[in-house]
């Protein structure tokens, strides 16, 4: 009994000393968190003219302003957090009890602020639910903040512990509260809504879809260039219509949707997609290409000082649409040769334009050719490494596209 | 009586008896006077008003009998048919003497007949229905084998309802039991052993196990504990379940009672030893592992693929039933970055403006189920059905909407209370459903990490327990591909060629994978 009573006293103590030390640590019930669902940073904004005297506008902007505790405010956190229905009685099979779709189901509050975690801690003055981040979807940056900088105010975001990889980072043009202002049609929060669109990238190529955050601290701390999707948006939509280029954590330009696509070629990152070229024999008529498969290989040529960029691709296309129509012809050699000799030409020339453009008006190595270089060329990387914009600028590029037609979709 | 015939048959000694109340009968002769032998009857059974004693005078022949018998232990048909006729019909004849000898050689056709010279084993012969028969003049008495007392007729196990089993369960005579499985393995190595435990019941118990498969030890073992019982009575198995068993303050059943025959049948056949007790329709079967406890006779009535996918939804069911809310609990409170968005946004939408903590309305529903599992066990079945109407839908639907509890918590709660049916022994049942109240506590005071040492705990306390030299989890560890044929999963019948090592049988093949394959080529 003795024994008996030692080890079970034993075993009570090991397991009070769980309980008491542990002391149920972060407890907190699901329903008291404010769970963050998008950020979006701007730059802070005087007030827009004939709204000085607007009484209610100011009151609004008193609650935005926070007493700093160093320098003046550099950025306008905006986070968003879903309004939740109290629990209320439910018709069995009524669905959701009514409620206007008129009002936004979501509560955007902004502060403004010089440092992400003294602003987040100070959303806890405006809110009895406190932030919560591991929800978060998606973090919107308004392009003059991403033009002087995204690490910054991205910094307490990339190292924090509640903050997640599968985030997804976007660049605007617009005020980026804005964007989390949208009410979408279908979905009921903008950042939901906005967070889904990159996985479309099997339809279309014309958005980066590779945009979550810890692909950018990646790139960030690769030093490596990168793009990220840019969007803009009315009251209840929102569309990604390129990309942004930056080089270092400073956005330097923007490429159309259709720079995208070759871009993403480049990078070997197309999921799928639509091209659209002319005939060869006759202008007028389009043949849209689908694009079922994409693979992309990078090689360095070197040739004693000199180095080239050897783009070499397969591509897998299926012929979707031909504004003229010849479907007798469409099993014969000569019309399928003929296609993919014009896609092939066609794709090998936007490479080309959109290397170029890229070269020269954005600087940002998006292609990862340093990477290249560093990977199969690292004697030469170390000769050109010290002005490696300045190589990147002149790199000759050989481009080589195979394209294969698969389906012709002939119904006769 | 009857006993002592089946231990001639099987060649067991009888063993010493232990004190009890009959040995003070021992002292008493058998007188030649019936008046006396009437006397000491009644002296011996004082307050048993039950007794008939029943005087016989055959008037041709002159000799006085004594019949005696327990009132609804024995067969009216059969002493009237088989003695009180014969011994008439015989005394009509005329003028013949009517001996001892003759009565018991000739006249009594029963099947069983006995004589006796000493009360003490008079006594227990009238007590397990027998009759007596004292002829003036002797000092011997006759034992007339007439028991037959009302017994329920076989029918199908009611807590354990197979698909594809044999529809025949164990009832409460020992003697039933026995036939039943002797009935479905014919050979002279099906070992019984007869024992006796309790001082005032002497409740018969039988051992039967397969010679030369069965681990000797283990029998010597099993018989050891029993005889080692020293109880004032014995009135169901599980009360020599827990006589016999290792570890007295474990929750998990460390013998297997039940009701079916064919699961019984096939234990044997792997080298498990049975007790069966009489007076109960649960039959022990030892010793088991954990894995035994998850096993139903259905899946050796599937095919291997099919019965290893219930396997599986059995295992997964019983980390459900244990883990479920306390899982619930742990990831809303503490973890709620695990649950997807849209999810946690239900999950917060649902517990909105509710008064209680989720821990506080866990228990609540849980200790709720448990109530209405006991209250529709105890209840008659058509009221049973009742509450569990008025209990599952109405004071589910009513408590949500009464804005006490969040409707997640009703489907967590009835998740387990489904899957906890799932699992086919309910003692095992019963040991999991006690598991999930600290484990609840766990995840509530520590998330996942609580859950996580609690079941470390309860993993810790597994691999300590045996049964009868069988390690607990014997079948996964020390981990061996072989082990695991018959565990989460079922392998072919033609595959399980070996019976399970960890039992340490003697005779350890079960089939030959030849004559197996042979089958399947032609």
């Amino acid at each position: 009994m003795k024994f008996l009573l030692s080890r079970y006293s034993k075993l009570f103590l090991s397991l009070l000393f769980i309980i008491i030390m542990i002391g149920c640590w972060d407890y907190k019930e699901i329903e008291n968190r404010g769970y963050v669902l998008g950020i979006a940073i701007d730059k802070p904004k005087p007030l827009p003219k004939g709204y000085e005297n607007d009484q209610s506008y100011q009151e609004e902007k008193k609650l935005e302003r926070m007493e700093l505790q160093q320098g003046e405010p550099r950025y306008a956190y905006t986070i968003q957090i879903p309004i939740l229905p109290k629990a209320q009685v439910k018709p069995i099979g009524g669905g959701g009890g009514g409620g206007g779709a008129e009002s936004s189901r979501s509560w955007d509050l902004t502060l403004l602020g010089n440092s992400f975690f003294e602003a987040n801690r100070e959303f806890s003055t405006r809110l009895n639910y406190a932030p919560f981040y591991e929800h978060l979807k998606v973090i919107i940056i308004n392009e003059k903040v991403a033009r002087e900088g995204i690490i910054p105010p991205l910094d307490m975001i990339l190292r924090d512990p509640e903050m997640r990889r599968r985030t997804k980072v976007f660049v605007t043009s617009e005020e980026a509260h804005k964007i989390l202002d949208v009410t979408p049609r279908i979905d009921d929060y903008a950042a939901m809504y906005l967070a889904d669109l990159p996985r479309n990238a099997t339809k279309t190529s014309r958005m980066p879809h590779i945009t979550d955050l810890g692909e950018v601290a990646e790139s960030l701390h690769g030093q490596v260039d990168f793009g990220l999707p840019i969007v803009i948006s009315t009251s209840d939509e929102i569309k990604i219509i390129g990309a942004a280029a930056f080089k270092g954590d400073k956005m330097v330009g923007r490429l159309s949707g259709i720079q995208t696509i070759y871009a993403k070629w480049i990078r070997d990152a197309i999921k799928g997609g639509v091209i659209v070229i002319k005939a060869r024999h006759n202008p007028n008529i389009l043949l849209t290409l689908e694009l079922k498969k994409v693979k992309t290989k990078l090689r360095p040529i070197v040739d004693g000082d000199n180095v080239k960029i050897l783009i070499k691709s397969k591509a897998v296309i299926n012929l979707a649409e031909e504004s003229e129509t010849r479907y007798k012809d469409a099993l014969k050699q000569d019309f399928i040769k003929n296609i993919e000799q014009g896609a092939k030409d066609e794709i090998e020339s936007n490479i080309k334009e959109t290397i170029k453009y890229v070269q020269q008006e954005l600087g940002a190595d998006i292609f990862h050719f340093k990477v290249i270089l560093q990977k199969f060329a690292p004697k030469t990387w170390e000769q050109v490494e010290d002005d490696w914009y300045e190589v990147f600028r002149n790199l000759d590029i050989v481009v080589d596209v195979d394209v294969e037609l698969e389906y012709i979709g002939t119904v006769k | 009586m009857i006993l002592d015939k089946l231990k001639n048959i099987f060649g067991i000694k009888n063993k010493e008896q232990k004190i009890d109340d009959i040995v003070s009968a021992k002292v008493i002769a058998i007188s030649k006077s019936l008046h006396k032998n009437k006397n000491s009857l009644e002296k011996i059974f004082s307050k048993s008003d039950d007794l008939i004693y029943r005087k016989i005078y055959l008037e041709n022949s002159n000799t006085s009998l004594l019949l005696v018998c327990i009132d609804g232990m024995v067969e009216r048909d059969l002493i009237a048919d088989h003695i009180l006729t014969p011994l008439q019909l015989e005394d009509n004849k005329g003028d013949i003497t009517i001996n001892l000898e003759k009565i018991k050689e000739k006249l009594i056709t029963t099947l069983e007949v006995e004589i006796s010279k000493g009360f003490q084993q008079l006594t227990r012969s009238l007590l397990s229905g027998n009759t007596l028969l004292f002829i003036e003049g002797y000092k011997q008495a006759l034992m007339i084998g007439t028991t037959g007392w009302e017994a329920r007729s076989i029918e199908s196990p009611a807590s354990e309802e197979t698909i594809g089993g044999s529809r025949e369960g164990f009832i409460e005579s020992i003697k039933t039991n026995i036939s039943l499985i002797r009935k479905r393995i014919k050979t002279p190595k099906l070992a019984v052993e007869l024992l006796e435990v309790g001082r005032k019941t002497r409740t018969n118990i039988a051992l039967v196990y397969l010679k030369g498969v069965i681990n000797h030890e283990l029998v010597g073992e099993v018989r050891n504990r029993i005889e080692e019982i020293d109880t004032d009575g014995i009135v169901g198995s599980s009360q020599i379940e827990q006589l016999i068993e290792n570890h007295k303050w474990s929750i998990f059943p460390q013998i297997m009672s039940t009701e079916r025959v064919d699961k019984t049948v096939g234990s044997i056949l792997e080298g498990r030893i049975t007790i069966i007790v009489d007076g109960t329709p649960f039959v022990l079967i030892a010793p088991v592992t954990f894995a035994t406890f998850l096993n139903s006779p259905d899946d050796y009535y599937e095919r291997s693929i099919t019965s290893s996918a219930m396997r599986v939804v059995r295992y997964i069911s019983y980390v459900l039933t244990t883990t479920l809310p306390a899982l619930y609990l742990a990831l809303t409170a503490y973890h709620p970055g695990m649950i997807p968005t849209p999810l946690v946004l239900t999950i917060t939408e649902s517990r909105m403006g509710l008064p209680f903590p989720t821990i506080v309305e866990v228990l609540i529903m849980e200790f709720t189920l448990e109530i209405l599992t006991e209250a529709s066990i105890r209840l008659p079945r058509p009221i049973g059905q009742a509450v569990s109407i008025v209990g599952g839908l109405v004071i589910g639907q009513a408590a949500v909407q009464a804005g006490i509890v969040s409707p997640l918590i009703i489907i967590v709660v009835s998740l387990t209370a489904l899957t906890s049916f799932v699992i086919p022994v309910y003692s095992f049942t019963l040991s999991n459903r006690l598991i999930r109240f600290p484990l609840i506590i766990m995840g509530g005071l520590a998330g996942l990490y609580g859950i996580f040492m609690g079941w470390i705990f309860i993993l810790i306390h597994l691999a300590s327990i045996e049964s009868f030299g069988v390690r607990y989890l014997g079948d996964f560890s020390p981990y061996k591909l072989e082990h695991l044929k018959d565990t989460i999963i079922k392998v072919p019948q033609g595959w399980m060629t070996q019976r399970p090592e960890i039992l340490n049988v003697e005779d350890t093949k079960k089939q030959d994978i030849e004559k197996a394959r042979m089958i399947v080529d032609e």
